[in-house]
């Protein structure tokens, strides 16, 4: 019997075309969240979702196939007691390096003001910073952090990092620092780049103290808003000695239309989209269908499974 | 004793530089000329010079051996017929600037790739758009990077592109094996095999008889028409509106210009408008340290050449570069 697989509207281009024609899935393609609840009130069942609602916790909730990379958003504990298997889309996004780097060069290279002055058919050059010798602080080194620390590598920077459980690191970056050392890394570093996910425990790591500690630097966030107390940021970026930020995501999102920092000349904002990349859809799914095989009491690997708080490949 | 002559104009810097050099290099006589009269006056007894030479000067320096051009790649008109048949070796400054030009145009090929550049404008009008479709975004691992000219630059953006993941191709006429982060190195002339292939097309070539044009209506539909242009090595390369044309006609998807045929870019030039463009005014070289680097080479090539050694930086004067 097909094993039904319902589809949250909320989903990401090219998704739905490949479960079409994924074979031995009964696919439900939800217009809204009650169609949602209903299709999983029905029978057992797969869901694909980027937002979460508790009701969808049915009796029939078997799997829950994440299309994003968090994890915040689930009811952890709950998935537990109801065995229900916790997967995500990590890995799709490798491409978040990607961004971040650009966002790093993008300040110091004055993109964004040229892009600024080339909307007014201004000629303004402006004076470049220099990475080389400068010393890149990464803030959470799972998959994406890595990443990013295997790009900057080439410009001949110091990097130094951040992680729950510094004994565990092993990978490119020459130092790494845990929890009761971040004002440390926040003091030694230059460009200081955020790619933790979002949780209690990393609510407003980066606060005033922590952006006081990075002082005439650069901040990069490609993890989660509610890492950053955006209020401080706002205020380091306008009175403080905080030379620019790079913004890829906030604590509320869309990012309202009366925040301060849409204004600011030194921050470059793009859209939550540093992870979007062509062919998501297609990467999404050779992860579904690998987790499928599993799920269907197939042998192999489960991708990106979600245990215990933890993702089971990453400490 | 050997005379080195400062050419005109000078300003507080290279009055230091001279100053600089008497202390550094004590055999050589170094010279300020802050006039065409007083370049008319030394010239004749100058065994080298720092700067620009005009050909009516060129004809009266029957001593000169060598002279330091005062950029890494001097416009076009430096290299007069008078200068290319006079025997003087000419030197420039390539080199010093690589990693500041090559870190530019990597921020350009990003700012392109994950279309940055767009939501920097929407900011101003406080816009959320993630622009999801496929081709506003390119995959670099699987994306492939021809960077025309493998010299100092154009060798940095090879290096820190294929750290990206991305396959890297190039063209150069002056290398025939490719460093470890390159597939594949071909002569100039193979560039039309190349160019249907590449995702990402990266201009890093000085301004020469051979490159003058070389993006021109033709070159921009054999590429794709999903791949972009970044032009961080000379205006004079890129035809501007055969890329305005290629841009509105969605011939090519996007380009990233830090150089242009004409600079500073007139305010009225379609340009500035065309889609999916990220210009640049000139500052790819810009970074700091950059005087201390060309009072470098100018130090150097004087202490080889008050010892008779090789000089460094030599330029192919037919060639420019």
């Amino acid at each position: 019997m097909p094993i039904q697989v319902v589809l949250h509207p909320a989903g990401v281009p090219g998704l739905v075309e490949e479960l079409r024609s994924t074979d031995g899935i009964a696919l439900v393609e939800a217009a809204d969240n009650d169609e949602v609840y209903d299709a999983l009130l029905s029978e057992d069942s797969v869901l694909l979702t980027y937002t979460w609602q508790d009701r969808f916790l049915t009796d029939g909730l078997k799997w829950v196939q994440g299309v994003g990379a968090g994890y915040e958003q689930y009811p952890l504990d709950r998935f537990a007691t109801a065995e229900v298997v916790l997967t995500t889309a990590t890995g799709v996004h490798v491409v978040v390096a990607e961004a971040a780097v650009g966002l790093v060069l993008s300040l110091t290279r004055n993109i964004a003001h040229s892009v600024r002055d080339a909307a007014d058919h201004v000629w303004q050059p402006r004076d470049g910073v220099e990475l080389a010798g400068s010393t890149v602080g990464i803030v959470g080194l799972g998959t994406i952090g890595e990443a990013f620390a295997r790009r900057m590598q080439g410009w001949d920077v110091d990097l130094i990092g951040f992680k729950r459980d510094p004994s565990s690191y092993s990978g490119v970056v020459e130092k790494v620092y845990g929890p009761d050392q971040l004002l440390d890394l926040c003091r030694e570093s230059d460009v200081l780049v955020i790619t933790l996910p979002g949780s209690e425990e990393t609510k407003h790591m980066i606060g005033k103290e922590q952006l006081a500690a990075l002082g005439a630097g650069w901040l990069v966030n490609v993890g989660r808003g509610s890492v950053i107390d955006e209020q401080a940021l706002a205020s380091a970026l306008t009175d403080g000695d905080l030379l620019g930020a790079g913004l890829d995501v906030f604590e509320v999102e869309p990012l309202p239309a009366t925040s301060p920092l849409w204004d600011l000349e030194n921050v470059v904002i793009t859209p939550h989209s540093a992870g979007n990349t062509p062919r998501y859809g297609e990467r999404l799914a050779t992860i579904f269908r690998n987790n499928l095989n599993l799920f269907s009491g197939g042998d192999g690997e489960w991708i990106n499974r979600v245990v215990d708080g933890r993702r089971l490949d990453k400490s | 004793m050997l005379r080195l002559v400062m050419l005109p104009p000078q300003s507080d810097l290279t009055r230091s530089w001279a100053e600089r050099l008497r202390m550094d290099v004590p055999s050589l006589d170094v010279q300020v000329a802050e006039s065409v009269e007083d370049v008319a006056a030394s010239i004749a007894t100058a065994d080298a010079a720092y700067g620009t030479l005009s050909p009516a000067h060129l004809a009266s320096a029957g001593l000169l051996r060598w002279l330091q051009a005062p950029a890494a790649a001097p416009d076009a008109g430096y290299f007069s017929e008078e200068l290319i048949a006079h025997p003087v070796t000419v030197t420039n400054l390539r080199g010093i600037y690589n990693d500041h030009v090559a870190t530019h145009a990597v921020a350009l090929v990003l700012a392109l790739a994950r279309g940055i550049h767009r939501t920097i404008l929407d900011q101003r009008s406080h816009v959320w758009s993630p622009y999801r479709e496929p081709d506003a975004s390119i995959y670099l691992p699987e994306a492939t990077v021809l960077v025309i000219g493998l010299g100092g630059i154009g060798n940095e953006i090879a290096r820190l592109m294929n750290a990206f993941g991305c396959r890297v191709v190039a063209t150069d006429a002056r290398v025939s094996e490719p460093p470890p982060y390159v597939v594949e190195v071909a002569n100039p002339d193979e560039l039309d095999r190349l160019l249907p292939d590449a995702d990402i097309v990266v201009l890093t070539v000085p301004h020469t008889p051979e490159t003058e044009g070389l993006f021109d209506a033709e070159r921009f539909g054999m590429m794709k028409p999903s791949a972009v242009l970044v032009n961080i090595g000379r205006g004079m390369t890129v035809r501007l509106d055969a890329l305005v044309d290629a841009l509105e006609s969605g011939t090519i998807a996007g380009a990233g210009l830090d150089v242009f045929e004409i600079e500073p870019l007139p305010e009225d030039h379609p340009l500035w408008d065309a889609p999916n463009v990220v210009l640049t005014p000139h500052v790819a070289v810009e970074g700091p340290y950059t005087d201390e680097r060309r009072y470098g080479v100018l130090l150097e090539n004087a202490r080889r050449f008050v010892s008779g050694e090789p000089l460094i930086n030599v330029v192919d004067k037919e060639h420019w570069f």
